[in-house]
């Protein structure tokens, strides 16, 4: 039997057995349809946030029962919805596909795929909306997750299981901080989720396409609902998002999900709320805002070895106006998160990039979610930061100060030049390890302050060649055990031989 | 006193139910009367509606929509009038019948919220979902 005959055959066969199951279904009528919202009559079980499939096979999900209407967001194209169409309840609560094939795909809020590589076929669905872990399956949080920026592992660490807040203006290197502890994890353990919340498609493509470069689109789901996207599906994205990061949670896997940016979920949400006409409160936000938020980051979690052992840390990022932390999302966000990373514009001008304010940020978590090895330098580097920060004022005074002062602001303008570190160059924890145990421990208080950054580069760089093997005890051990105190101290001073007969 | 649709709605039926057709004017009339005293006249329609719905499920009476390529026979209609009286245990069914060629053949028939599709449209449109897969 030929090609050819095989396909009609099997076509054959197909409509030979196949079958219609006639039920009776239950409707409602389109009565209203504003931006992105359709009032319905009718429907008189429909759950709520149940799924209604409108004509056309755009989707919807109910989220005001009232007494005889039903008020639903439209997920897609509501152009082509008008009044008296009728709408069908499908019984099923809002749903994502899931599954180990997400990875390495930029998918829309609803899970279908939007970067052209074909379609993406899951036998498997999460509920987008889900309640998060009871206390009896958590665990407190112990393991790092390493970002590969120095500032943020050494002084804000960040444990899996977390939920630590990128706060800043715009144009602060908010997305950057982000994007690096994504490039950071290629090789690792831990499954990225990004989450773009009506954000620009150029913005994401140009995400997308560095990822891509750096390798690191093979660990990385991205979750888009775009600025043209509508309202609805900006509020979904994120819970979807997590939706799927839940899916490696319940394998026992860790997941990075970070949520850019919530302040612009919370304006969508507002803008259905207001649609669907929920009474508006303080800054025209509805009343559950802030539920909204804490329902979505309280699914973050580190689950005990009986459930798995698995986690998803979340990095929210939200958005302030003019450094206004105290406005209301911010504020809601700040307590509902384990800390926070703050950014500011000042900070940004003046060169210090990541432009993180080390004294506002905090992490909650402190350093139980340190390497030892990292926790010994870190100690010493945060209390180096703080004397820095009070005898600051009195850094212009310079030659009248006593000797002692005059050290700790030099040793405080070193430290300020350590913390700086471009863009999607994340480092390796051994060489953060290295680096901040030669500076607290003195060795660059004889560099000028202006070289300071080139030492580095050729320390990193002489480590590499002529003392890995120091390096890898580090890495392996994550310990400062003695030995490895002398062989490091030991390639720091053979490197400042070498470095300053070079000079 | 502020009264509800549904509240009006109910009271006019229970005035209105086992009597004659005179008198039902009547009470109609002051029922209008009522509303308007009590400032509430532009309910009218909705009560109007409402009542409808409550004489239908108290008389046993189901409304049915019934949408068709060709305009409906008697021996159809009344076999359709005779499957809803059986599966809603109706008393009467009015039937309203729809014309609308998109559905190529078959019947749909909605009463109320509720919709059984057979139109032939549904059932390609399944078949081609299900080819595709």
């Amino acid at each position: 039997m030929s090609n050819k005959d095989y396909v009609v055959d099997q076509l054959k066969k197909q409509i030979e057995n196949f079958e219609t199951l006639t039920q009776t279904e239950k409707v409602g009528t389109v009565v209203e349809v504003g931006d992105g919202v359709a009032k319905i009559s009718g429907l008189s079980d429909a759950m709520a946030s149940e799924m209604l499939e409108f004509p056309g096979g755009v989707f919807g999900v109910a989220l005001n029962l009232e007494e005889g209407a039903v008020g639903a967001m439209i997920l897609g194209d509501y152009t082509g919805i008008k009044e008296g169409d009728i709408v069908k309840s499908t019984g099923k609560i809002l749903s994502v596909p899931v599954g180990d094939m997400m990875i390495g795909r930029v998918v829309s809020p609803l899970g279908v795929a939007i970067d052209g590589k074909g379609e993406i076929k899951s036998e498997t669905y999460y509920p987008v909306e889900k309640i998060a872990p009871g206390v009896i399956t958590r665990k407190s949080v112990s393991v790092p997750v390493q970002t590969g920026i120095k500032a943020i592992d050494a002084v804000i660490p960040v444990g899996r299981g977390q939920r630590e807040l990128i706060i800043g203006d715009r144009q602060t290197g908010k997305t950057a901080v982000a994007i690096d502890a994504i490039i950071n994890q290629k090789g690792q353990d831990l499954i990225c989720i990004y989450v773009a919340i009506g954000q620009k498609e150029s913005k994401i493509a140009r995400i997308v396409a560095e990822l891509e470069k750096r390798g690191a689109m093979d660990h990385t789901i991205m979750v888009v609902a775009g600025a043209s996207d509508p309202a609805a599906l900006s509020f979904i994205s994120p819970y979807a998002g997590c939706a799927m990061g839940e899916y490696f949670l319940d394998k026992g896997k860790d997941v990075l999900i970070i949520y850019d940016d919530l302040s612009k979920h919370a304006w969508a949400y507002r803008q259905i709320s207001l649609i669907l006409r929920r009474p508006p409160g303080r800054e025209a936000y509805p009343g559950d805002i802030f539920y909204l938020h804490s329902r979505l980051l309280e699914r973050s979690a580190r689950l005990n070895e009986d459930f798995g052992g698995g986690s998803i840390t979340a990095l929210p990022i939200i958005e302030t106006q003019a450094g206004d932390v105290s406005a209301y999302i911010p504020t809601n966000v700040i307590s509902i998160t384990d800390g926070q990373i703050y950014l500011e514009t000042d900070l940004f001008y003046k060169g210090i990039r990541p432009a993180l304010n080390v004294g506002l940020s905090v992490s909650r978590v402190g350093s139980a979610a340190q390497t030892k090895a990292m926790k010994k330098v870190a100690g010493k580097l945060r209390l180096d930061l703080a004397q820095f920060r009070e005898l600051e004022a009195f850094a212009q005074f310079g030659s009248d100060l006593d000797e002692n002062t005059r050290k700790q602001i030099e040793r405080g303008r070193r430290t300020i030049e350590i913390l700086k570190q471009d863009q999607y160059e994340p480092m390796p924890m051994q060489n953060q390890v290295a680096i901040l145990y030669a500076l607290t421990n003195g060795f660059l208080d004889d560099v000028v302050v202006e070289k300071v950054k080139a030492w580095e580069n050729d320390f990193h760089k002489y480590l590499q060649s002529s003392a890995k093997e120091t390096l890898e005890l580090i890495a392996s051990k994550k310990e400062l055990a003695e030995d490895v105190v002398a062989s490091l101290e030991k390639a720091i001073k053979e490197f400042k031989e070498v470095y300053q007969s070079g000079q | 006193m502020r009264l509800s649709v549904n509240q009006y709605a109910k009271a006019l039926y229970e005035a209105a139910k086992d009597k004659s057709q005179s008198e039902i004017d009547l009470v109609v009339t002051n029922f209008l009367k009522l509303l308007q005293k009590n400032g509430q006249i532009k309910l009218a329609k909705k009560v109007s509606e409402k009542f409808s719905a409550i004489w239908n499920k108290e008389q046993g009476v189901v409304e049915a929509e019934v949408v068709t390529r060709y305009k409906l026979q008697d021996t159809m209609t009344k076999e359709i009038e005779k499957f809803i009286k059986y599966k809603y245990s109706a008393n009467e069914v009015v039937i309203k019948n729809v014309v609308d060629e998109k559905i190529q053949g078959g019947v749909i028939i909605r009463i109320g919220d509720e919709l059984l599709d057979t139109s032939v449209a549904r059932k390609l449109a399944e078949l081609k979902s299900s080819l595709m897969a």
